[in-house]
């Protein structure tokens, strides 16, 4: 997380500062401008570079918008985080750039073109409850699945595929179970398996909606390595969490989604109070130094030593 | 072995074998699908749907087939718009189509004066009066139908198996669906003349279901979907011959009484895997 | 609305049965078109008569709508045939409450040689009556009117009936006596018709047991049937079963009718080589010259013996 940036993060800070949020003035929320992408300033530069590109596009689902005016770009070879409470639109944004939404306003480019179009190029892995476990196939079965955009109707899988998913199934570490039924496995299991699916198909760009929300410890740090490792690749990771010690950690960079992108920059964004404030607008728990986001019922309490609570009617009390 | 030659020297009834054989072939290949999909209630209102398509197709002196197929598709097809646009459930929008159409199909053949007992034919099936030009025109479509799911049979099972993903892999969701629905109905047309319209939806989805039980690879389902499509119409055609009785039904029931053999006796639900399981235990212990 | 009121209730008299013109003609209803034909003959203008079955529709499903049960209501006689024919007939007269009379033209004719085997899956009987033993009250079969000698025993009891219901008796009996002449010069053109067939060419296999009254009265011998009752299809076994006696029998044809379905008639008599004769009427007219009873006997006498001659 080097404070060195680029354009594609501009800030409208006084010249010859040092650009890294952490230096920056303390003030309040509302007084200062939070970092994010200035679609006016330098697009173009944001648009040439980026892997996925949002410009002010409002969507939702029926009547109700669930994201408005987002603008984001994606940078080829990142590996971001998008963060937010429950509901706040990141399976939205997910969907948008995998091209499973067309937006009601604003534009949208993945790899160059509309989305849907590269969609060979891109895999998309989905929260993996909405899939019947029951369905007759085995873990190689479903990461065969993978393969099949690219063959087309009419053609096989041959050696190359037969390769390529054992080489993902072994990446993940389910080799054990590639003959499993996918019912039989655990959550985490199940998770490696779509992972699997997804690598099998060799894509540009990975779009991974909670991809170690609810996993065990073991499971996400295996699942990170892979990621980091596709980025090093060259290769473009958007994935959405709730876990904020995990993007801090793991994750290069990090955008922060409440109905629209609140935030953009490197990953200790995460860290940072008023961000964390603005985007959660709720209860946020500071416990020894890590922000734990809570999206219960409002209340007024009294902190406990080392707690920071933040509410969204007070100016932020810090010390 | 007489009881199995004898019957075949009847042309009648070779033709009716052929065509039991090949509508449970057909039937058990896209009934895989049907079944893993969940749209046994959608076929049979698709079925059901077929009928005012035969009596308009009477009353216009055209193909009972052409009529049948037209109104099967355009149900099936507008079964699936409701379901994707509509506010209502789908099981309800169905419910609502089925009934109705088959009423509309009722009222139109009230109007009918004349010679309209062909038409009964189409509800509980005419196995044994199919022609030779009849078992063509089936052999031709259920050609067709096979040769498009097996062109496709990997888009399907990935847009079966997780639509969103296969949706965002590329694979045109929104027609494939709407495509397999069209087969479904065509498949059903292809097998009226066998078992008629009140219990097609059995041969689409009683082998299906009997083959799931004992298996959970895909490929090993649907061939056992066949093998029991098959066998079912073999075996119940001759039982049919034998004991005299309907045979469309006779099919019927020897394909449910081996989905209710499996179920009971089966190596997943029944007592062969609870035998296993307990196997297991006691050697774990 | 008074005007649709009005209409309504005017329209409420059935649109089968001619409104009351209040000409006091007598108004008859036959459960089909050959026996509304045989009271028109019989009859002529004292009365009005209508069918409830219409030409072209098999009796033996029919299901009477609304507007049928209303022309019941008005009439004033009924004519049906009876022995399980049409014996819907007498559900539907209770059910619309008429007070007309019924006859059953086929029951308790006098001097009529019942054939056994009625509409209920008995086996196949041959023209020669057998003690079968499934004889018993109900199990006659109702086809009599086929044979134009019993025909004319159901003209003497329409006679009678319209008689006792009132019609003008000049005109009814002069009218049945000159149509009973004329069905005697039918059944004698008709027997010799079929006097002219070889021996060996008077096997037939009829679709369902409409002809042993005709078959005894013309020389001619049912071999078996296609369908036990119209409306049930026959099994597998029973197919197979047909398909032995006709080329046991060496049978020359199948007797089809023109209302029920071709399709198995047309496989049965593909395999067996054997002719089809379609288009037969035997419980309803149809179009010109099968629009009268006398049409009918001598249309079914020309195709039967057209496709029984040699060559």
């Amino acid at each position: 997380m080097s404070g060195h940036e680029h354009t594609e993060q501009p800030m409208t800070t006084p010249p010859g500062t040092h650009s890294d949020p952490h230096d920056q003035p303390r003030r309040l929320p509302s007084e200062r401008q939070l970092p994010r992408v200035d679609a006016a300033i330098d697009a173009g530069h944001a648009h040439a570079h980026a892997d996925a590109w949002l410009a002010d596009v409002t969507v939702g689902y029926g009547d109700r918008p669930a994201v408005e005016h987002v603008s984001l770009a994606v940078e080829a070879g990142s590996l971001l985080a998008l963060v937010g409470p429950n509901g706040s639109g990141k399976s939205t944004i997910l969907k948008l750039m995998a091209g499973l939404l067309r937006p009601w306003s604003g534009r949208v480019e993945v790899l160059g073109a509309e989305p849907g179009r590269e969609a060979r190029r891109i895999a998309y892995v989905p929260q993996a409850e909405l899939v019947d476990w029951q369905f007759p196939v085995t873990v190689a079965d479903v990461v065969m699945m993978g393969r099949y955009p690219r063959l087309g109707p009419l053609r096989r899988p041959g050696r190359d595929d037969r390769r390529a998913v054992t080489a993902a199934i072994e990446k993940v570490g389910m080799a054990a179970f590639a003959g499993r039924q996918i019912g039989a496995l655990s959550g985490g299991q199940r998770r490696r398996v779509f992972l699997a699916r997804a690598l099998a198909a060799e894509p540009d760009l990975f779009l991974l909606d909670e991809p170690v929300t609810g996993v065990d410890a073991t499971t996400q740090e295996d699942l990170m390595d892979i990621l980091e490792g596709e980025t090093r690749r060259g290769k473009t990771v958007v994935a959405s969490t709730h876990d904020l010690a995990c993007v801090a950690e793991r994750f290069a960079r990090v955008a922060f989604v409440n109905r629209t992108v609140i935030a953009h920059g490197p990953a200790s964004l995460v860290l940072d109070a008023d961000v964390l404030a603005r985007a959660y607008a709720g209860h946020l728990l500071v416990v020894a130094g890590q922000a734990i986001p809570i999206d219960d019922a409002h209340h007024h309490d009294q902190e406990a030593p080392g707690e920071t609570h933040f509410h969204d009617d007070l100016p932020p009390h810090r010390h | 072995m007489d009881a199995v030659l004898q019957p075949l020297q009847y042309e009648f009834f070779v033709r009716a074998l052929g065509a039991a054989i090949v509508v449970g072939t057909v039937c058990a290949v896209v009934g895989t699908y049907v079944v893993l999909k969940g749209l046994a209630f959608i076929g049979d209102a698709i079925s059901h749907a077929a009928f005012p398509g035969v009596v308009a197709a009477f009353i216009l002196g055209g193909s009972y087939y052409v009529g049948a197929a037209i109104a099967a598709i355009v149900t099936a097809l507008g079964i699936t718009y409701v379901s994707r646009r509509g506010r209502l459930r789908t099981d309800t929008a169905i419910g609502v189509l089925f009934a109705g159409t088959f009423a509309l199909g009722i009222f139109m053949f009230s109007t009918i004066e004349g010679y309209v007992a062909d038409l009964f034919g189409f509800l509980f099936g005419n196995l044994l009066s199919i022609s030779p030009a009849d078992l063509a025109g089936l052999l031709v479509l259920a050609a067709v139908i096979l040769v498009t799911v097996a062109v496709f049979w990997k888009e399907l099972l990935y847009a079966t198996f997780d639509p969103l993903g296969a949706g965002a892999a590329g694979l045109r969701v929104e027609w494939l669906e709407y495509g397999f629905l069209v087969i479904v109905a065509l498949t059903i047309v292809a097998s009226l003349q066998a078992v008629g319209i009140i219990l097609v939806v059995a041969m689409l989805v009683t082998p299906a279901a009997t083959a799931q039980l004992l298996t959970v690879r895909f490929a090993r389902m649907m061939m056992l979907a066949v093998g029991v499509g098959i066998g079912s119409a073999v075996l119940g055609l001759y039982v049919s011959y034998w004991q005299d009785v309907a045979s469309g039904a006779t099919i019927v029931l020897v394909q449910t009484a081996a989905f209710l053999l499996v179920l009971l006796l089966g190596p997943r639900t029944g007592l062969a895997g609870w035998l296993r399981r307990r196997g297991v235990a006691a050697a774990g212990s | 609305m008074l005007l649709v009121i009005a209409w309504l209730s005017s329209g409420c008299s059935s649109p089968g049965a001619t409104a009351d013109l209040g000409d006091g003609r007598l108004k008859v209803v036959t459960s089909t078109t050959v026996f509304a034909d045989l009271v028109r003959q019989v009859a002529g203008d004292a009365v009005t008569v209508t069918s409830l079955v219409p030409a072209g529709t098999d009796v033996h499903t029919f299901d009477p709508k609304p507007s049928d049960i209303a022309r019941v209501a008005d009439a004033d006689l009924v004519v049906m045939n009876g022995l399980g024919l049409d014996d819907w007939v007498a559900r539907v007269v209770e059910d619309s409450g008429a007070d007309a009379r019924v006859v059953e033209l086929a029951v308790d004719l006098p001097g009529v040689e019942y054939i056994e085997g009625g509409e209920r899956g008995d086996e196949a009987e041959s023209a020669a009556a057998s003690d079968d033993a499934h004889a018993g009250e109900e199990g006659l079969n109702p086809h009599l009117w086929l044979d134009v000698a019993l025909a004319i025993k159901y003209v003497e009891r329409i006679a009678g009936s319209l008689l006792e219901a009132g019609a003008d008796a000049a005109t009814v009996e002069s009218q049945a006596a000159g149509y009973s002449r004329r069905l005697e010069a039918l059944d004698d053109e008709v027997r010799q018709r079929f006097a002219a067939l070889p021996a060996d060419q008077r096997r037939v296999v009829s679709f369902h047991d409409a002809f042993p009254y005709f078959a005894r009265a013309y020389g001619l011998e049912i071999v078996g049937l296609v369908v036990d009752a119209p409306g049930q299809e026959p099994s597998a076994g029973a197919i197979a079963d047909l398909i032995d006696a006709i080329r046991g029998a060496d049978a020359s044809a199948i007797l089809a009718e023109a209302q029920f379905p071709p399709d198995l008639v047309e496989a049965i008599a593909a395999e067996t080589g054997v002719q089809v004769v379609s288009d037969l009427y035997t419980d309803a007219l149809g179009d010109p010259p099968v629009d009268t009873f006398e049409g009918l006997i001598r249309w079914d006498a020309d195709q039967i013996s057209a496709a029984l001659s040699p060559g």
